[in-house]
């Protein structure tokens, strides 16, 4: 796949119809006010499998937005992770939405979410070992063929560690980009929430993470909790505001990468719009910010 | 091959790591720690609680009614044992739940509640309609523009989002106080229903049909002729008013062309 890797600005190139803005996670109950207000936002990302249903009410409502926004596509169940081969029913599924919608970025998760025929819903850990390595690599080859473009893998947030993890989650992840030519999605939220569950410093973490093939980051709200020997364990929640020290953390990426597409993603407990506009528009706040920056050093 | 013993036997792999999640009585797998080394319940017990957190909310986004009937809390613990008994096998959401009206019918702390599996075959199959394939429904002139002498060989196609189902309970009306948050004790549990869901366009209709309806329309969406089906709904009812049926058949959006 090496003729899909990232540096290769070709029809497959990273980000070529979302532009380096902030978008928000589409829910139904907010596409009405969304369209009414002629809402100022970079763009919209939907989870691919609340729109795997033929027709109705999802489908109108995703080509009101497409006809309005760019999109992007994000998928949470087809498992890349998973020791059982990938379901090619939903690999199709998956392909024929990118086919109908033309999304300007595509994405998945390093995670397993089914097993022997069932459907978990959760996005679940891996070990960091050749075996799982060479699994993963096969599935994202295969989803880039069968789909037909470049797909961005997204960074886990997890809980708990494999003792027979043999390489860095950050070596694990650079690999398969290279092995695969995927671009990545960088979760600035999962960093922070692994970090903490693992007690790892997540400004090192950001500082080794190859960002030369992040296409998109993702933003979100997690929630605090403790493990039995009262060491903190966050929880990626997706149900309120992104903390300060994400923000702060996305603030040290943003002045290393320059401008990149930036999602806020909120699926729990989900506010009125304009809260989460207002993150949103946070996000777009620092974009702008070292954008001016970067502009006033190049006139300088 | 790597020296090391593969980490799918350390950890049990992934059914050792998927039988824990859904069965609180397995042990947590081998191999899985924090950051002192040590094994973790409560980090495993994140992915316990996520996995049936997000199935439990789903059934309940699927099957509002039932939720209210049976009351939150109760509804958890059938969910979870729905859950458990029939996890989903695909990762589309608003399929999961086609066993739940058989899994009630056969889950004995709801058996003094006989009319929940009708109520969830319907909420359902009104799911189904929802999301079905965008298709014209066949307008009422069309059957108009056949030739006298063709009408009684004319085939129904059925639309995409038309379900036909006869309850011994009233469940259509259960469903629809039950997802309008009203009252339902005027309803007489003695009646059953005849329902009919369609989508014309958008918006999903939930109709109890009347007498000989159900006849008529069921022999249609089973390919028989508009003659032979209209003879069948006869045979079954006394006074059936075709006229009336075939306008109401075409006005509900029931089917979508005609085959001659």
């Amino acid at each position: 796949m090496n003729e899909l890797n990232s540096n290769d600005r070709g029809p497959f190139s990273i980000g070529s119809e979302i532009p380096a803005r902030s978008g928000a996670g589409l829910k139904a109950e907010h596409v009405e006010e969304i369209l009414s207000s002629r809402a100022d936002i970079g763009f919209f990302e939907v989870h691919a499998e609340n729109y795997m249903g033929a027709g109705g009410v999802p489908h109108r409502q995703l080509g009101e937005i497409r006809d309005k926004y760019p999109l992007s596509l994000h998928g949470v169940g087809l498992s890349i992770g998973g020791e059982d081969p990938l379901n090619m029913d939903h690999l199709k599924r998956l392909a024929e939405l990118n086919r109908r919608y033309q999304p300007g970025l595509f994405s998945e998760h390093l995670a397993w979410s089914s097993h022997d025929g069932a459907y978990l819903n959760d996005l679940l850990p891996v070990p960091y070992d050749e075996a799982t390595l060479d699994r993963v690599c096969d599935h994202v080859d295969l989803v880039q063929e069968v789909v037909g473009r470049q797909m961005l893998l997204e960074n886990p947030s997890t809980y708990v560690a494999f003792e027979q993890s043999t390489m860095s989650e950050i070596d694990f992840i650079k690999t398969i980009a290279e092995r695969t030519g995927c671009g990545l999605l960088l979760d600035v939220n999962n960093i922070y929430v692994s970090a903490t569950n693992h007690e790892f410093s997540p400004e090192d973490y950001l500082d080794a993470f190859p960002i030369n093939l992040v296409g998109e980051v993702h933003l979100a709200g997690h929630a605090p909790d403790e493990d039995e020997a009262g060491r903190p364990l966050l929880i990626d929640a997706h149900d309120r505001k992104v903390a300060d020290v994400v923000w702060a953390l996305y603030e040290r990426l943003i002045a290393k990468t320059g401008g990149l597409p930036t999602l806020i993603e909120w699926d729990d407990d989900i506010p009125a719009w304009p809260i989460l506009l207002k993150e949103a528009e946070i996000a777009e706040g620092i974009l702008s910010n070292f954008q001016e920056r970067a502009d006033h050093v190049a006139n300088a | 091959m790597s020296p090391m013993p593969d980490s799918e036997y350390l950890s049990g792999g992934q059914s050792g790591f998927s039988n824990a999640l859904l069965d609180p009585e397995v042990q947590t797998p081998p191999g899985l720690v924090g950051p002192d080394g040590l094994a973790s319940e409560k980090r495993f017990s994140v992915y316990r609680n996520n996995v049936m957190a997000s199935l439990i909310d789903a059934m309940g986004a699927n099957f509002p009614a039932i939720k209210r009937l049976v009351g939150d809390e109760f509804f958890v613990s059938l969910a979870r044992e729905f859950i458990v008994q029939f996890p989903p096998t695909q990762p589309i959401l608003f399929m999961y739940g086609d066993e739940f009206g058989t899994f009630l019918e056969n889950f004995p702390p709801v058996a003094d509640f006989p009319y929940l599996a009708d109520v969830a075959r319907v909420e359902y199959a009104w799911l189904q309609s929802y999301h079905a394939a965008d298709v014209s429904p066949l307008e009422a002139g069309e059957l108009g523009n056949i030739a006298g002498e063709d009408v009684g060989r004319a085939k129904f196609v059925p639309h995409s989002s038309m379900w036909i189902f006869r309850s011994i309970w009233p469940a259509a009306s259960l469903m629809d106080r039950n997802r309008e948050g009203a009252d339902c004790s005027d309803i007489d549990l003695s009646v059953g229903e005849d329902i009919l869901i369609t989508r014309p366009v958008l918006d999903v209709q939930t109709l109890i049909l009347p007498q000989g309806g159900f006849e008529f329309i069921s022999a249609l969406a089973g390919g028989e002729t508009l003659e032979a089906a209209a003879g069948i709904a006869m045979g079954s009812v006394e006074n059936f008013d075709l006229p009336a049926q075939i306008s109401g058949m075409l006005v509900c959006g029931a089917f979508c062309r005609i085959d001659l």
